[in-house]
């Protein structure tokens, strides 16, 4: 994530705050940030041949297809302005972030080799909103590449219990540095 | 001698008008006294010019000559000399040339021998070298053919694990290892 789409995602989440309306602002730049996220819309944002007032009107035309407030249709022909459309899903992420933080919630990746059955995601959740001390937002992915056990992404740390990782530390050991 | 040389012409120049005038006076028969002691008396000036002026030279010819026949065989004598000294010399080595022979074939077998040892010493040390070259380059293939046959080894039984674990794992293993997970990360 780069240090532009960080500060714009800063300004924008403290114009939301002073506003009383960051779920609703978060709400509609993960819209918009879908939209820009389309390819082919993402390619247009990306060129260098739209001219200032063409791209302007695109970022003006962006935000009236969400219906977005005033403010975000400001934000988003601000980055029209200054060539930054392009950063609007680093941007939505990173807002996303300080709006958890805000709310003390954390989100967390949960991979497992099958899929998890309600009360073991529950265990899970309950044990790293413990771990973390924050509300736990959980995102499942089945990944049969781990073989069996889970992996856990929360807050910048992986926690590994798959059965892939077990048995390349396990042949590690066995063959010294040998790489396999 | 420069003076005395006028002194003896004016005497021969006298007795020789003496005797030109007694060639002129009338022949008498008997001994002719005149004559005979003219003759003398050239006589006695030819010795006495032999005596003053040739005779030492002749004398210092001879007694160089005599000198140089001294000095020459002396010489002869001193060459002599060393020629039997080294004929002594070489007859001696001669009568030793057995010996020498021998002692100069110990000599080279003595030599030849230091030199075989030495060459012997460093063939073996060159030996010695490639022997302990060679078994650590054949420890090391050992030790690295080990390490490849561990780890073949090693990668077979981890593909075989992971087919085992695509084919046979179980809800109750998958169970089992989030149960141990959760208690690994519970603080």
């Amino acid at each position: 994530m780069s240090a532009v789409a960080r500060r714009y995602a800063t300004a924008l989440f403290a114009l939301a705050k002073e506003a009383t309306a960051v779920a609703p602002t978060a709400e509609e730049l993960a819209r918009v940030a879908t939209l820009a996220a389309e390819p082919a819309i993402s390619a247009v944002l990306g060129s260098p041949l739209l001219s200032p007032a063409h791209r302007l009107e695109f970022a003006r035309t962006l935000a009236g297809e969400i219906k977005a407030s005033p403010l975000l249709t400001r934000f988003v022909s601000l980055l029209a302005d200054h060539q930054r459309l392009a950063e609007l899903p680093a941007i939505h992420r990173y807002f996303q972030q300080l709006l958890d933080e805000d709310l003390g919630r954390v989100r967390v990746t949960i991979r497992s080799s099958s899929a998890l059955s309600a009360q073991q995601q529950t265990e899970l959740v309950a044990a790293f909103a413990n771990i973390t001390g924050k509300q736990v937002i959980p995102t499942v992915v089945v990944d049969p590449e781990l073989l069996g056990g889970v992996v856990v992404e929360a807050a910048g740390k992986v926690y590994d219990g798959s059965v892939r990782t077990q048995l390349t530390r396990l042949a590690k050991e066995l063959t010294g540095t040998a790489s396999l | 001698m420069r003076r005395r040389l006028p002194a003896a012409i004016a005497v021969i120049a006298l007795f020789a008008r003496a005797a030109l005038a007694s060639e002129e006076a009338p022949h008498e028969a008997g001994i002719p006294w005149s004559t005979l002691l003219f003759s003398t008396i050239n006589l006695l000036i030819f010795l006495w010019v032999l005596a003053r002026y040739v005779m030492p030279a002749v004398r210092d010819w001879v007694r160089d000559r005599r000198l140089r026949v001294i000095s020459d065989l002396e010489a002869a004598a001193t060459a002599k000399a060393e020629a039997l000294r080294l004929q002594a010399e070489w007859e001696a080595r001669l009568a030793r040339l057995d010996q020498t022979i021998e002692e100069m074939r110990a000599q080279a077998r003595q030599d030849a021998e230091r030199e075989r040892e030495r060459i012997l010493a460093a063939a073996h040390k060159t030996a010695e070298t490639i022997r302990r070259d060679a078994e650590r380059a054949a420890a090391y293939e050992v030790r690295r053919t080990q390490e490849l046959l561990r780890a073949e080894l090693v990668r077979q039984a981890l593909r075989s694990a992971e087919a085992q674990a695509h084919s046979q794992w179980t809800p109750a293993d998958q169970a089992r290892f989030i149960a141990d997970f959760l208690k690994q990360v519970r603080p």
